[in-house]
């Protein structure tokens, strides 16, 4: 418990182009168990195009590593695993080619944690 | 490059809107309007009905296939090289493609529609164009890629579309026909009839806008916090206000019309160019809500009532600035890979900016409302003051970005906002200068009237203006002060357009109201506070 308390990042980030909107993710409480594979869901307000889409992990030193999206089985809905992390802050840097033909590039905050 | 696209998408979809507007009012001018069919096949005004579905039609194309280029290097930047062979399986590639194609046969048909404006078999070719034209579009709408409600969405979309550029582009060929008029005795004959009957297209089209339109809002909006209090309703309702603006003004119109017994040379023709400078707007501002987030999608990120009156209601402005070292150090955090938060800094930087160029344009607009009365004729070089804040526009953008002056930044690197900035002082200048000649010269003539053309641009700018770089709630709390700044600077430049075109009274109630559209532009910038965040100076 003791790095939480030294990370406070906010869920929210910012947005460089707008159209699709993250509506939902898995990581309700933006914490995820340090070690372990977990399968993140993030959920569109719009149809997604995935073949010009991608995730990528986002560690606090600034390195890059693109995560596969998973098969689409719900419309609007992109999966990842993220493998297994150290605990530390990340990011999840998605950019989105939403069906409307507009580009959604953000960054989803997140922790991993020892278990406790 | 990246930038360009950015800023480039919200004007060439307007623009696109604007060709699309020409080509699909130009059936129902040709067949309502004109009765192009019981007319020569020689008459001016059918011939250059159809010689404007040609320019637009090829506009279009070229609009569209641009939006596909600058959407590919976005792609490609964002994605990598093998972004095109994706983007070109998506609906969005397939329907600009197929709409590229039908505005070429649209404007091949113009050709073909030319040579015989008085063949009712070419104008119906033509309608056919333009049906398959409107439907083909509705995959390139929003609403091919909500997750509910998906066909009705196209189709309620198509419709407000075609409600809606029909009334627009009908209006653009009146304007059309109006010009020609005056030069061309047989199309000034055509003229009287053409007004009255058009009012009768553009009322149809303007309850069908409506109709249409509820559904819409309503599935988009949701709520009246939405409305209130997000970009997207903030866009809705600038729509809702410069369509009520013009309603009022075609109202005006067709009332002047049946007074003054249609006279081509008349105050109508005046009144009908500044009815389309504020539908044209209109347009542009459909375009920039296309690139928002619907409200019903954010509704943790709206603004309450209380957060927008404490954006405009009057303070004390900021009238010391950070310095500019300050303002380009970076941010610590190493995860803000899209941008960075907004710091303290940054919020008193952007509100000096805004407050000084307040103190400027409400020094302009004060004397220029003195000048309104006649008798001080010093009052006649305000526009100066525009030189003024065009530079002192430029010199925040430079230092903000590290362009020259300032640092050695390639002026066209930085991003959408510090581009538009550098365009906006441009504009000023222009501006400035262009008014300043027409006003202190003894016979402005042409010259004045660009004035009002670059004020309607500037206005279209900040409709279109991209304050996206930021959280969500900031972002809005920033965007609905341009918006009200972008409308009001449309109005500044129709009542301009109307001082200068209109004789007598009329004439200077219109200057008054362009100078009073001037100083409530430059209270917004005076009290502006970014966000309503309070900060000390860095």
């Amino acid at each position: 418990m003791r790095f939480l308390a030294s990370i406070l990042l906010a869920a929210m980030a910012t947005t460089a182009s707008a159209h699709a909107v993250l509506t939902g993710t898995s990581l309700e409480g933006k914490t995820v168990r340090a070690g372990a594979e977990t399968t993140v869901t993030l959920r569109f307000n719009s149809a997604i195009e995935a073949g010009l889409s991608q995730v990528k992990l986002v560690d606090a030193e600034r390195h890059e590593r693109a995560l596969p999206l998973q098969p689409e089985t719900t419309a609007g809905h992109v999966v990842v695993k993220v493998p297994p992390l150290e605990p530390g802050a990340y990011g999840l840097h998605y950019k989105i080619f939403a069906v409307d033909g507009h580009v959604t590039e953000n960054v989803l905050r997140f922790t991993a944690a020892l278990a406790e | 490059m990246l930038a360009l696209a950015d800023f480039s998408d919200g004007l060439l979809r307007g623009t696109l809107l604007l060709a699309m507007a020409v080509v699909v009012g130009a059936v129902p001018w040709g067949l309502v309007v004109l009765r192009a069919w019981r007319r020569p096949s020689d008459d001016p005004a059918a011939r250059r009905a159809a010689g404007l579905v040609v320019v637009a039609g090829l506009g279009l194309a070229v609009c569209q296939l641009t939006l596909l280029g600058l959407k590919t290097v976005v792609l490609t930047a964002y994605v990598g090289p093998d972004a095109f062979a994706a983007f070109a399986r998506t609906l969005q590639f397939q329907g600009g493609i197929t709409r590229v194609v039908l505005a070429l046969v649209v404007a091949g048909v113009g050709v073909w529609l030319r040579a015989a404006p008085d063949a009712t078999m070419r104008w119906t070719v033509l309608a056919v164009a333009d049906v398959v034209l409107l439907a083909g579009g509705a995959t390139l709408v929003h609403a091919a890629g909500r997750l509910e409600h998906r066909a009705p969405l196209m189709l309620l979309t198509v419709l407000h579309q075609a409600a809606g550029i029909v009334w627009v582009g009908g209006l653009m060929h009146l304007v059309a026909l109006g010009r020609l008029a005056r030069r061309d005795p047989r199309a000034a004959a055509v003229w009287p009839e053409s007004v009255t009957r058009f009012a009768v297209v553009a009322i149809t089209s303007v309850a069908l806008l409506v109709v249409v339109s509820l559904p819409l809002v309503w599935t988009y909006v949701g709520t009246w916090g939405g409305l209130l209090g997000s970009g997207y309703g903030s866009l809705v309702l600038a729509k809702v206000g410069l369509m009520g603006i013009a309603l009022a003004l075609g109202a005006r119109n067709f009332r002047a019309a049946r007074r003054a017994g249609l006279d081509v040379r008349g105050t109508v023709p005046a009144l009908i160019e500044a009815e389309g400078l504020l539908l044209v707007t209109l347009l542009f501002t459909a375009a920039a809500l296309a690139s928002q987030p619907p409200a019903v999608d954010t509704p943790d990120t709206h603004a309450t009532p209380v957060e927008l009156v404490e954006v405009f209601r009057p303070k004390w402005p900021t009238l010391t600035t950070p310095s500019v070292a300050r303002k380009r150090e970076q941010t610590a955090d190493p995860l803000a890979v899209v941008g960075n938060e907004r710091t303290p800094t940054a919020y008193s930087w952007s509100n000096f900016s805004h407050n000084v160029a307040g103190v400027f344009l409400l020094a302009m607009s004060i004397v220029a409302l003195i000048g309104q009365g006649g008798r001080a004729r010093w009052a006649r070089h305000w526009p100066l003051g525009l030189v003024g804040l065009a530079l002192f526009v430029f010199l925040r953008a430079s230092a903000s970005d590290g362009t020259w002056p300032y640092g050695s930044v390639a002026p066209w690197s930085g991003d959408a906002e510090g581009l538009q900035h550098r365009i906006a002082a441009l504009l000023a200048l222009g501006l400035g200068l262009l008014e300043w000649r027409a006003r202190a010269g003894r016979r402005p003539g042409r010259l004045a009237r660009l004035f009002p053309a670059l004020a309607a641009a500037g206005g279209i700018l900040l409709l279109t203006h991209a304050h996206v770089a930021f959280e969500g709630k900031s972002s809005y709390l920033v965007q609905v002060t341009h918006v009200a700044m972008g409308v009001l600077a449309v109005l500044l430049a129709a009542g301009r357009w109307l001082e200068l075109r209109l004789p007598g009274p009329a004439g200077r109630m219109a200057g008054t109201a362009s100078g009073v559209a001037m100083l409530l532009v430059a209270l917004v910038l005076l009290f502006y506070r970014e966000a309503n965040i309070v900060v000390g100076v860095g």
